[in-house]
């Protein structure tokens, strides 16, 4: 009762501020949580297995262009196997990807991976019905987890029921042999359906050494044997007489702990994230919630100068220094806590956001006992360093010098206080020119020329045309749609249309190695097949020799390469030169050079390219550019014409340009979350100017009031009261903008393509935080000015 | 010079109006020099804040000057701060960052005069009261007589037509207070009107003219025949 009294009257004394004060903690509070929580999250991926430690994950290097990838050949784990019979486990299993399933008349979409029946033993899977070790061997078996078993079938029981599935090899009946446990969200292996090994790989992929897509796990006795693997698996091609990757790789077992940071190993199962970035977010978090507490201790001291008459009084009248310490301390807890209690509820609510920003999934932290010791030591902290100093500082002078009202000698607090608000308006200005210059980049990728004109350019994905059962349907369908659609194409406005096997800004995925027949250099190019009207519809010219030609049988068997891989190749012109692909002695005449185009996003430079006709690379998507008013009656015109030839094949098409700005999704969602701290930075650096412009309002004030009965205006006041800050933003702006510049110059690295570092933004940040500072700082001194001077002067 | 005219100043609470002033009316001629007198709480300061432009009466009318001055512009509120009124404190009010010097250049500033010309102002004032060893002294350094001599320095260094005192000699013991009394008197006879607000008997007899405050009523108003 007595406590709550003290907050009660605390409040009544300290008015908005004592709500400022709270919620400024709050902010704090609320940023590390989330900053916390995302730690948390992501430090905890795969810790739900046992021996972890022991479990290591193969990856490639390829010797051409040093690029790691997750994906290893089809028999690899065979073939690791069969060198550690009785002892060791390999597993393999694919990609997760999402595959239609038919149930009757119902129709899913699945997340299943082909995986063999080892994977359960090395991931610790919890089976509910049936046995991991049995589950998957037979032919045809699957294993679904508790929650897809009751999206298929409901209340039935799953076990031998059998569903129809697409798969690569064409329809495939499965049958479910086991069901076990939802996994945990943090783990990297989210497939909700494990699907055999055998009946999702052709029959000859013992002998499939060129397709490199299979996650390979192992788990290892000891660090002996891992070095003694790493060691025999490098010589498995070699061995093996690997066709097309015989020579091209190295291979290395890293932890599958670590595999959850590697961002820079392509193929990874799920979205791995840099653990740079959680360092930086770790600082950030400790920032912050430093800030806070100091802001809190500053706005606490600010008013602490006002109550010290009424301590004096107390002490006057018996109170003891500790006494009044622990007062202040109970108060001081109790909006700490109350602040919590704030924190929780916005980090509850913004939570949402949050996850879809940061890609975490269903992880519920209120679950999490960490969450609980994090919050209550913040409280603890905060509580502490904020209330124990004030306490200290208030108590200790004589009661003669609190009720005269002296202000004693706070020099050297005062250069603190400074200190502060430089420190903390260095960070805000740091985080306004980097959320700036990230946009600026942004908006730079997506205006920059890649090569090729991308507006009204659309796909249509034709792959699922495909037929096992029908060799060449693909071929002979997409020839038929292609013939459909130019008939009809003048009246819906389209104007070009070809084939092709991969679209810009989708990903080629395609890389050959490529020999100069000369000197036998080895290089890395990515291929693409196209057929002779691709360049035309994308607009992409050809600099020196020609284009395919359909009327040339010869040119089926000949290349065009690009600028980049003929600057590699050190040619000057393309003249009766030849290059070897796939190996040493496959020559193919090379007939044409294209212009440069990025495939991929301006992060990257543009790789070395060959462009093979269409006949030698299975073309995977039609592409057209429709007039811009006509690109949806085109589509659906398409659409009428792919319904036709397709036997009830979804009808899948995307616009290029989108595509292209979907690219840039990382760098958007880095400026979104830095946007959101640089928000958070500003609020608090705002809190802070106002703990200082209220405490030295507070010591000014009889000098305000001694100014305006001398004929100060209002403004000439309000001039000298924000002076202060002005200097001090200016000092932060000196400070922050070399780091910035760094900074940015650091990031900028990572892009091939880069906007400039212009001193603009510079000068834009410096200005936004001059004028926030300045609307905060006004407000309180807009007060102190127009306050009648007789309040402050009243005689003593 | 100044007319008040049913002044009344009161505080509305929930259940009763209180009158710190009730139905004033005065009047005071240039060249005056009036003391203020009365017990605490009768109205005095409020009285002297209302003629000072620092408070607003709550009913009744007030010219100044021939002016009326009620619901004034901040402009031409802070115009009658810099040329017309001054005012010295019971606790003087000095800044206490600035030196002796500083503190009585500070209303020439806000006036606008030139730096050339206040340095001859100040000096002129820092000679007449005898306070020009003072000049690079901090308030803290000074004796009160000595603060409020600084005061009134600043006070009259704009040359107002009007200064008003609220117990300028509060603090100080009675030579001291003697001698800023005599001060004010000096003052007054070089033509300056001069409003005192004391509740020492003694100083009041300095003024010319005396009037005394009851409960917000201005119960006697006497000439002193000099």
């Amino acid at each position: 009762m007595n406590t709550l009294k003290l907050l009660k009257n605390s409040f009544k004394k300290e008015k908005e501020f004592g709500v400022l004060n709270i919620f400024g903690l709050s902010v704090g509070m609320v940023m590390s949580l989330l900053i916390i929580w995302y730690l948390q999250y992501q430090t905890s991926f795969e810790s739900h297995i046992p021996e972890a430690g022991k479990i290591y994950r193969l990856i490639s290097k390829d010797k051409n262009d040093g690029k790691l990838s997750f994906g290893s050949p089809l028999p690899m784990a065979h073939a690791i196997q069969s060198d550690y019979p009785g002892d060791g486990e390999v597993a393999a299993l694919s990609n997760t990807e999402l595959y239609p399933v038919t149930l009757g008349e119902s129709k899913f979409n699945i997340r299943a991976s082909a995986a063999t029946e080892n994977i359960f033993k090395l991931l610790n899977t919890y089976f509910i019905v049936g046995s991991g070790e049995t589950a998957l061997t037979e032919p045809g078996s699957s294993v679904i987890t508790q929650s897809c078993a009751h999206k298929l079938f409901g209340q039935e029981n799953p076990v031998g029921q059998a569903f129809n599935m697409e798969t690569y090899l064409g329809d495939k009946v499965f049958t479910v042999r086991g069901i076990m446990k939802d996994p945990p969200v943090n783990t990297e292996f989210q497939a909700e359906m494990y699907l055999s090994w055998k009946t999702m790989n052709p029959s000859d992929w013992e002998k499939n050494w060129w397709w490199s897509g299979t996650h390979i796990l192992v788990k290892v006795l000891n660090e002996m044997q891992k070095a003694d693997m790493e060691q025999k698996i490098n010589t498995i091609l070699e061995r093996h007489q690997a066709p097309y990757v015989n020579g091209r790789f190295d291979y290395q077992l890293i932890p599958l702990k670590d595999s959850h940071f590697r961002t820079d190993i392509e193929n990874p199962l799920t979205t791995p994230v840099s653990s740079r970035l959680l360092w930086i977010l770790a600082i950030v978090a400790v920032f912050i919630i430093v800030i806070a507490c100091v802001n809190f201790i500053n706005l606490a001291i600010g008013q602490s100068e006002r109550n010290a008459k009424e301590t004096g009084i107390c002490k006057v009248l018996g109170a003891s220094r500790s006494r009044l310490a622990i007062n202040f301390l109970i108060v001081t807890f109790q909006k700490a806590l109350i602040a919590m209690g704030i924190a929780v509820m916005l980090a509850s609510l913004l939570f949402g956001q949050f996850q879809k920003l940061t890609f975490m999934k269903d992880y519920n932290p209120f679950l999490v006992p960490a969450t609980w010791i994090v919050l209550f030591g913040m409280v603890v902290l905060s509580g502490l360093l904020s209330g124990l100093y004030p306490a200290l500082i208030i108590t200790r002078p004589n009661p003669v010098d609190l009720l005269s009202n002296k202000k004693g000698d706070n020099r050297s607090q005062y250069n603190s206080r400074e200190i502060l608000v430089v420190m903390q308006f260095s960070i805000a200005i740091f985080l306004i020119i980097t959320v700036l210059f990230i946009s600026k980049q942004i908006s730079f990728m997506k205006n920059h020329s890649v090569g090729f004109n991308k507006e009204g350019l659309v796909a249509v994905n034709i792959s699922s045309l495909e037929n096992p059962n029908d060799e060449g349907a693909l071929q002979r369908k997409a020839e038929i749609l292609e013939q459909e659609i130019s008939k009809r194409a003048l009246q819906n406005g389209i104007l070009t249309l070809g084939a092709t096997e991969g679209i810009p800004g989708d990903g080629f995925r395609n890389g050959f190695t490529v020999y100069n027949p000369d000197n036998l250099n080895s290089y890395t190019a990515t291929s693409v097949g196209i057929d002779e009207n691709f360049s035309g519809v994308i607009e992409l010219p050809v600099i020196e020799g020609r284009n395919f030609s359909a009327g040339l049988a010869s040119d089926k068997e000949t290349i065009l390469i690009n600028e980049t891989l003929k600057r590699m190749l050190g040619w000057s012109s393309i003249e009766n030169k030849q290059l070897a692909i796939f190996s040493k002695d496959n020559k193919v005449n090379v007939i044409g050079v294209f212009k440069d185009l990025n495939i991929n996003s301006l992060n990257q430079n543009i790789p070395p390219m060959i462009y093979r006709y269409k006949e030698n690379a299975y073309p995977q998507y039609l592409i057209f550019r429709a007039k811009p008013e006509q690109i949806s009656s085109s589509l659906a015109m398409v659409k009428r014409e792919w319904e036709k030839i397709s036997d009830g094949k979804p009808f899948n098409s995307f616009n290029v340009a989108d595509r292209f700005d979907t690219m840039y999704g990382n760098e958007e969602r880095l400026s979104k979350i830095i946007g959101a701290f640089c928000l958070s930075a500003v609020l608090l650096s705002c809190f802070g100017l106002l703990a200082n412009i209220a405490f030295s309002i507070n010591r000014r004030s009889k000098e305000i009031g001694v100014r305006k009965v001398n004929g100060a205006k209002i403004s000439e006041i309000m001039t000298m009261l924000n002076n202060d800050f002005v200097k001090w933003v200016a000092i932060a702006f000196i400070i922050a903008c070399p780091i910035a510049w760094y900074a940015m110059h650091k990031w900028l690295e990572n892009f091939a393509y880069k906007t400039e570092l212009s001193w603009w933004i510079f000068v834009l940040a410096g200005l936004l935080a001059l004028g926030i500072a300045l609307l905060t700082v006004s407000w309180q001194s807009w007060k102190a000015a127009t306050r009648n001077p007789v309040e402050v002067l009243r005689n003593e | 010079m100044i007319q008040l005219t049913n002044i009344d100043k009161y505080y509305d609470s929930k259940f009763q109006r209180t009158y710190v002033l009730k139905d004033i009316i005065l009047e005071v001629k240039e060249g005056e020099f009036l003391s203020v007198m009365g017990p605490s709480g009768s109205g005095k300061s409020t009285l002297l804040n209302i003629i000072g432009l620092m408070d607003s009466p709550s009913s009744g009318k007030y010219l100044l000057d021939g002016n009326s001055v009620l619901d004034l512009k901040e402009k031409v509120r802070v115009d009658y701060h810099r040329n017309f009124i001054s005012f010295i404190f019971q606790a003087y009010h000095l800044i206490e960052e600035m030196t002796v010097y500083e503190n009585i250049e500070t209303p020439l500033i806000y006036k606008g005069v030139k730096s050339h010309d206040r340095e001859s102002m100040v000096a002129d004032l820092l000679d007449r009261f005898n306070i020009v060893a003072k000049k690079d002294l901090f308030p803290q350094q000074l004796s009160g007589g000595q603060q409020q001599l600084v005061g009134i320095a600043r006070a009259i260094i704009s040359k107002p037509k009007l200064l008003l005192a609220d117990e300028p000699t509060g603090n100080l013991h009675s030579t001291q207070g003697e001698m800023i009394m005599e001060t004010l008197k000096e003052l007054n006879n070089e033509g300056m009107t001069i409003i005192h607000v004391t509740h020492n008997e003694k100083f009041a007899q300095y003024g010319k003219r005396i009037i005394r405050l009851e409960d917000g009523n201005i119960r006697s108003d006497t000439n002193r025949k000099t």
